[in-house]
């Protein structure tokens, strides 16, 4: 049985909308990207979410929004995508890496001994889309010996007056905390769209923005709109318009903007997100954690907190008492049986470029022990009971092979 | 803009055509009127005043 790791969810409402799209003769960005903020801000119940081409190219406007250069901190996460730590760089900045807690997210107590006069933003990362715990950062930022610290170098950190959150909310739109859902809990919340995300343009992101008082957050929103456009007064839609062609280059902006044909996909999957995907997300999850519950050998994914949801993005299995190598042998086996697997992440200390800057794997071993035995599994709504079993007699199978006892040896069966 | 005087003189009297697969000879010949008629409107010349047929 071929079974995918995560293939877009593509129906009939999806084609039609792309079809409306392609036979509007309008391809790039207008009404679908503006009806996907909408839809969007409406859904999580904020007032401004801007669209752009993908979560990084928002995570990065917002750092430059915020004034990031040469010389500032930026504290992230040592296990998350490359992309969050890419994104400091570009600007210039130095990323500072935390270690994880046991939920794979980023340890907050930690945080605290990272934060200098010179850490200007603090970006946590919803891993497989279990929140963070946003009560503790946004008290941390807001002690006043922290506050202190803070050495505001233009306007607009002089306006917030301390450390700015940015939540990578890349895994996370759908999960809620305290009953809130994820976009609400930060300064600025940035989700991915991305072809394998529960929500997809095929490439693309969105930027809600939530900046307390007294920002104007649909100046804001405006600003991040015109930036993410070369600085460009008028969009290509508006300067069709007949004589209205005229446009100005107010700020030396990006080109980050989001097409209509990858917006009218995620409008469609957006409308039935609630509804439909995120529930069949959540019967595979659970029917997951009912089969892997019988296994001693199996740590499950955190997904039972009274003040957290997640939204289920990823199954990230962690095998108890293995090695990297019998992870990866694992991952041999079940991949041989036609199962897609993955693995998130690899930390960054692992990676060519951070490892060659000085960061060693050693420092971050919760981190490390997260990843070297971590499965991720296929989660979506198109796997039946029968894929479910298939699935995990595979990985059954593949710890027993890896550990090499025998298949019917029962072992870890509760 | 002085400093670039051959780019604001192209700028300024240019006009860019519709053009792609689609357009057939009756569309390019109604752009074409369009724009003969836009430059007889915006040089104050009578329509039919021929200025500039060949």
């Amino acid at each position: 049985m071929k079974i995918p790791f995560s293939p877009p969810y593509i129906d009939d409402d999806v084609k039609r909308e792309v079809l409306e799209a392609l036979d509007s003769g309008w391809i790039t960005s207008g009404p679908k990207v503006l009806a996907l903020e909408k839809l969007v801000a409406q859904q999580i119940g904020i007032d401004h979410v801007a669209c752009c081409n993908s979560a990084t190219s928002g995570l990065m406007l917002l750092l430059h929004w915020y004034g990031v250069t040469r010389g500032d901190e930026v504290i992230i996460p040592a296990y998350t995508y490359s992309a969050t730590a890419l994104v400091v760089m570009h600007l210039g900045a130095t990323p500072v890496l935390v270690d994880s807690g046991a939920d794979f997210n980023v340890d907050i107590n930690k945080i605290r001994d990272k934060i200098t006069s010179k850490t200007k933003v603090i970006m946590p990362v919803d891993i497989a889309g279990w929140p963070c715990d946003y009560t503790a950062l946004d008290a941390l930022v807001n002690e006043p010996e922290i506050q202190k610290q803070f050495i505001p170098k233009n306007e607009t950190q002089k306006k917030l007056g301390r450390i700015l959150i940015l939540a990578d909310a890349a895994h996370s739109i759908g999960a809620s905390y305290h009953n809130k859902p994820i976009g609400n809990w930060a300064d600025f919340t940035v989700f991915s769209f991305h072809a394998v995300k529960n929500v997809t343009t095929a490439e693309g992101g969105a930027m809600c923005v939530t900046l307390p008082e007294p920002f104007k957050n649909e100046e804001v929103y405006k600003t991040l709109k015109l930036w993410s456009l070369n600085g460009q007064t008028k969009d290509a839609l508006a300067k069709t318009n007949g004589a209205g062609w005229k446009y100005d280059i107010v700020y030396p902006g990006f080109k980050m903007n989001m097409p209509d044909l990858g917006a009218a996909i995620g409008l469609a999957q957006l409308r039935k997100y609630e509804t439909h995907i995120l529930p069949e997300r959540k019967r595979v999850f659970d029917l997951y954690v009912q089969h892997f519950s019988k296994y001693s050998w199996v740590q499950l994914p955190p997904h039972n907190s009274e003040h957290k949801k997640s939204c289920y993005h990823l199954f990230a299995l962690r095998i108890k008492n293995i090695t990297e190598h019998q992870r990866d042998q694992m991952i041999e086996h079940i991949t041989a049986t036609g199962v897609s697997v993955n693995v998130h992440f690899q930390p960054l200390p692992l990676l060519t470029v951070f490892r060659e800057r000085g960061f060693k794997m050693d420092d971050y071993p919760v981190a490390y022990d997260s990843y070297s035995r971590e499965i991720s599994l296929p989660i979506y709504p198109e796997l039946d009971s029968i894929k479910i079993d298939f699935i995990v007699n595979a990985v059954a199978a593949a710890y027993h092979l890896a550990r090499h006892l025998p298949l019917s040896s029962g072992e870890g069966q509760g | 803009m002085d400093d670039y005087p051959v780019a604001y003189d192209s700028y300024s009297r240019e006009i860019s055509l519709p053009i792609y697969p689609e357009l057939d000879s009756i569309k390019i010949d109604f752009i074409v009127n369009a724009v003969a008629a836009a430059y007889h409107l915006a040089r104050h010349l009578p329509l039919s005043s021929g200025e500039g047929q060949g």
